[in-house]
């Protein structure tokens, strides 16, 4: 009787035996969680900290004196591959000038020479395409570069405006969809008067990469963070300046609307004579304004994307207006 | 008889399985009681909305104030531990509710007002 | 010594001691084990397979309450998933989750929204991950889950009771009818109920496949199908050994031990099928009123009462032979109506769509197992059951029973 009982025991306990050496026991998710938990927590950390320094962050480069009078300013961009956070827990492989998205916001008078080296660090070749007037060569189009390879773009600085770059290589729409792209500030000789100034950079996320439709709307990279992390701090009554870019893919267009204050436009930034006033301000994809505005109350108030299905996909912040 | 028996023991059975299948949490024991005060000021809790934390199991009594200097109305619910919004408090006005936090999970405390007025109550795994 | 005699166990020389033969049964489940362990701890990698992260997760079911909606999920891909975001009709809104927004294989969560829904509008609601894939769920209408109260329980009590209790018990009422008419009809009505219970099989499984698409896959819903209809259907040819004829009841031609010919027993075995499958059919109602799928007209209800009360027909056929109490009667429809209370309060209350699909696999089960003993019923002396089934009297019962069916099915449509 005993031996009859003991080979079938026994094959049942060996089945168990290999059905638990498979795929992570119950323990795997707790210590998965544990891990992300506290990865989420400082990719969520990185994610806000970028958006916040984005808006008031300019990149002057290194600035030396050529001998015949005129201002060289450097630049170094790399682009890389970084997972970033796009929205709380909400993470995205993107393709990234230094590190994150947007880009650093690079900015230089009219007339200075600019000289940007480029280097990819990345996985598929990239390239530098700047809004501006320059030279074949330097217009990042046919000249790519390869993963490894670096590129000096050097030009003369012009028009003022606000500009953006952004990478070209083919399929163009991927490139820039993964986040190659950031502002572009050329100054007039004469500086603008003088204001608070922000860089608002309105982009999507196309987190599940299936190349059609975003996920999520931001300014600077961070899903409603400066609804929920930081409402920015407006001083009652003084000029706030607003460089803002629209680079949001795969939507026509865009939009900034502001509440309880009405603003300047001033298209591309190429003229010192704002072109409207109103509170909102639509664009198509690439194009750019630079806004003034003051507010006259104080308080909280919201601005975002008069798109409301933007605005409700993270496209919405709050000045916080003080006196 | 013992045909009708089964008949209506099987009968029994397959409804039984099926009340089972759906589910039902028991609810975790309660404690002593731990008091947490939330202010309602310039549309936050607290000023930072902060994440608060809490063990499985505890007794929570959470003492929610509308500290507004202007007339503004708020209230306060705990989305998904049965704290519902309620009548709405006027400033200087407060309202007490007590809850066992509950085994795990992720929770979202609001006020039913105001947008973006609110923060996450987070239940910490043992 | 001759060789081993036929039937006696071989031994020495060429079978294992009992401890070998624990290890011969054990080694090749050692080295799967092994090696499994090995390719899923790392060997994997070092062997250059790389896993694609198919990420999937199931909304299972959609629970609307007063200002709330709840999604029940489950995560049914390969890996551990993370959840990140709820947007409801594509818009980012706050939620409260547990047990929490990790969530291992095949693991569960309970996501709370507070959203102010309206009654009858369609809602979109997507849960994104924390890779940023969305998975979402169409609502075409939302509707307040019923919450258990004695009026909600006393509501689709009462629906079960219109719907499954009622129509079996007035079909019943056709026994004096049936057993004034020529005995020689006795096989036309049996061949009625066939075809009839056919059409009803084959019906619940076409029902069970429709489902298929909305059950999780590692759930393999086409074998939860199977596994129901084959229960049913064994266990009752189990059930049958047991609910022998009485003693006093005429035994008809073509019994056996495991299955009762005639009279009560085979009436209680036909009810007992057509209660299961009315349970399926209570659960689909109860269900679809609550999911907002179908709207629950009245002309809904009444082609089901049609439907139904042709079953009492069913239940009688083997009671035409014999003396039947009221009692039992009475205990034949409440058998086969009953379960569809049962039904309806677990698909407006509990419903799940794999608890469904098993069940109209119980269904589908029972009802072939009954047509199946009503056959063998019909063979007399040296027939095979298809050339019992082939006389003219058995034909025209099978398809006029089959037909009827189909006339009533046209007004349960939709």
């Amino acid at each position: 009787m005993k031996r009859h009982i003991l080979a079938p025991a026994a094959l049942l306990l060996g089945a168990l035996l290999a059905g638990c050496g498979g795929a992570g026991g119950p323990g795997e998710a707790a210590r998965e969680a544990a891990r992300s938990a506290a990865a989420g927590d400082s990719m969520a950390v990185r994610a806000r900290d970028h958006a916040i320094r984005t808006l008031t962050t300019f990149d002057t480069g290194k600035i030396t004196r050529l001998p015949d009078g005129r201002t060289l300013r450097e630049y170094w961009v790399e682009a890389r591959n970084a997972e970033i956070e796009v929205a709380p827990g909400v993470r995205f492989p993107a393709w990234t000038y230094n590190g994150a998205v947007p880009g650093p916001t690079l900015r230089c008078t009219e007339g200075d020479t600019v000289l940007v080296h480029f280097k990819n660090s990345g996985t598929m070749p990239h390239s530098m395409h700047f809004h501006g007037i320059h030279a074949a060569k330097m217009d990042g189009v046919f000249e790519q570069v390869s993963p490894g390879g670096t590129y000096d773009y050097a030009f003369t600085a012009e028009p003022f405006g606000l500009h953006i770059y952004h990478c070209h290589t083919m399929p163009v729409k991927m490139h820039i969809a993964r986040g190659l792209y950031g502002a572009f500030i050329i100054d007039p000789k004469k500086p603008r008067p003088k204001a608070r100034e922000m860089v608002m950079v309105m982009n999507g996320f196309d987190t599940d990469l299936n190349g059609e439709d975003n996920e999520f709307y931001t300014v600077n990279g961070y899903a409603n963070v400066y609804f929920r992390d930081y409402p920015i701090p407006v001083k009652l009554g003084e000029l706030q300046r607003v460089y803002l870019v629209n680079i949001t893919e795969f939507d026509l267009l865009n939009s900034m609307h502001t509440h309880a204050t009405f603003f300047d436009v001033y298209p591309t930034g190429t003229s010192l004579t704002p072109s409207v006033y109103t509170d909102v301000v639509t664009m198509g994809q690439g194009e750019r304004a630079i806004l003034e505005f003051k507010y006259k109350y104080p308080g909280r108030f919201l601005f975002h994307a008069h798109q409301s299905e933007f605005s409700e996909l993270g496209w919405l912040g709050q000045f916080e207006v003080k006196p | 008889m013992k045909r009708v028996l089964l008949s209506l023991v099987l009968i029994l059975v397959l409804a039984g399985a099926a009340w089972g299948l759906a589910g039902h949490e028991k609810d975790p024991v309660p404690g002593p009681v731990r008091t947490v005060a939330m202010s309602m000021s310039d549309y936050t809790f607290n000023g930072t909305n902060p994440t608060l934390r809490f063990k499985p199991g505890e007794r929570v009594k959470f003492v929610v104030t509308n500290d507004e200097d202007s007339r503004v109305l708020h209230n306060f619910r705990i989305v998904g531990m049965g704290v519902p919004c309620e009548r709405e408090l006027l400033p200087g006005e407060k309202r007490e509710v007590t809850v066992t936090i509950p085994k795990s999970g992720e929770f979202a405390y609001t006020c039913c007002t105001h947008p973006g007025m609110g923060g996450k109550l987070v239940v910490d795994a043992r | 010594m001759a060789g081993p005699v036929r039937g006696e166990a071989v031994s020495d020389g060429r079978g294992l001691g009992p401890a070998r033969i624990v290890l011969a049964g054990l080694l090749p489940l050692i080295l799967i084990g092994a090696m499994t362990a090995w390719f899923l701890g790392g060997g994997a990698a070092r062997l250059g397979l790389v896993q694609a992260p198919i990420e999937k997760l199931a909304i299972e079911r959609v629970v609307f309450r007063p200002q709330e909606i709840v999604l029940h999920v489950r995560n049914e891909g390969p890996g551990p998933m993370t959840l990140a975001q709820v947007f409801v009709n594509d818009a980012i809104w706050d939620f409260s989750i547990t047990p929490g927004r990790h969530l291992e294989r095949l693991g569960g969560a309970t996501i709370s929204i507070p959203f102010d829904w309206i009654e009858g509008e369609p809602y979109v609601l997507t849960v994104v991950s924390g890779t940023g894939i969305r998975h979402t769920r169409e609502v075409p209408v939302a509707t307040a889950t019923p919450a258990v109260s004695l009026g909600t329980l006393g509501v689709f009590g009462l629906l079960g009771v219109y719907v499954g209790v009622i129509p079996v018990l007035l079909g019943l009422l056709w026994l004096p009818f049936l057993r004034s008419i020529p005995r020689v009809w006795l096989d036309f009505w049996l061949s009625f109920t066939m075809g009839l219970l056919v059409f009803l099989g084959i019906d619940t499984i076409h029902e069970s496949l429709e489902l298929l698409g909305r059950v999780p896959e590692f759930l393999n819903g086409l074998m939860l199908i199977v596994l129901g209809s084959l229960g049913a259907f064994f266990g009752l040819v189990g059930l049958g050994r047991v609910l022998r004829p009485r003693r006093g009841d005429v035994a008809a031609e073509g019994g056996s031990a495991a299955v009762p010919a005639s009279g009560m027993g085979l009436a209680l075995m036909i009810a007992i099928g057509i209660g299961l499958h009315n349970l399926g059919e209570g659960l689909a109602i109860g269900a679809a009123y609550t999911l907002g799928e179908v709207a629950l007209g009245s002309f809904l209800i009444v082609g089901f009462t049609l439907h139904n009360t042709t079953e009492g027909l069913a239940i009688l056929s083997p009671l035409i032979e014999g003396k039947t109490r009221v009692r039992d009667l009475v205990l034949l429809g409440v058998v086969g109506g009953a379960p569809t209370i049962l039904g309806t309060w677990t698909g407006a209350f509990t419903y799940s769509d794999p608890l469904s699909l098993l069940f109209l696999g119980l269904g589908a089960g029972a009802i072939f197992q009954v047509v199946w003993v009503l056959a063998r019923g019909r063979v007399a002396k040296g027939e095979t059951v298809v050339e019992a089934l082939a006389r003219p009297l058995n034909v025209a019962g099978l398809f006029a029973g089959f037909l009827v069916m189909y006339a009533t099915s046209l007004l349960v449509a939709g």
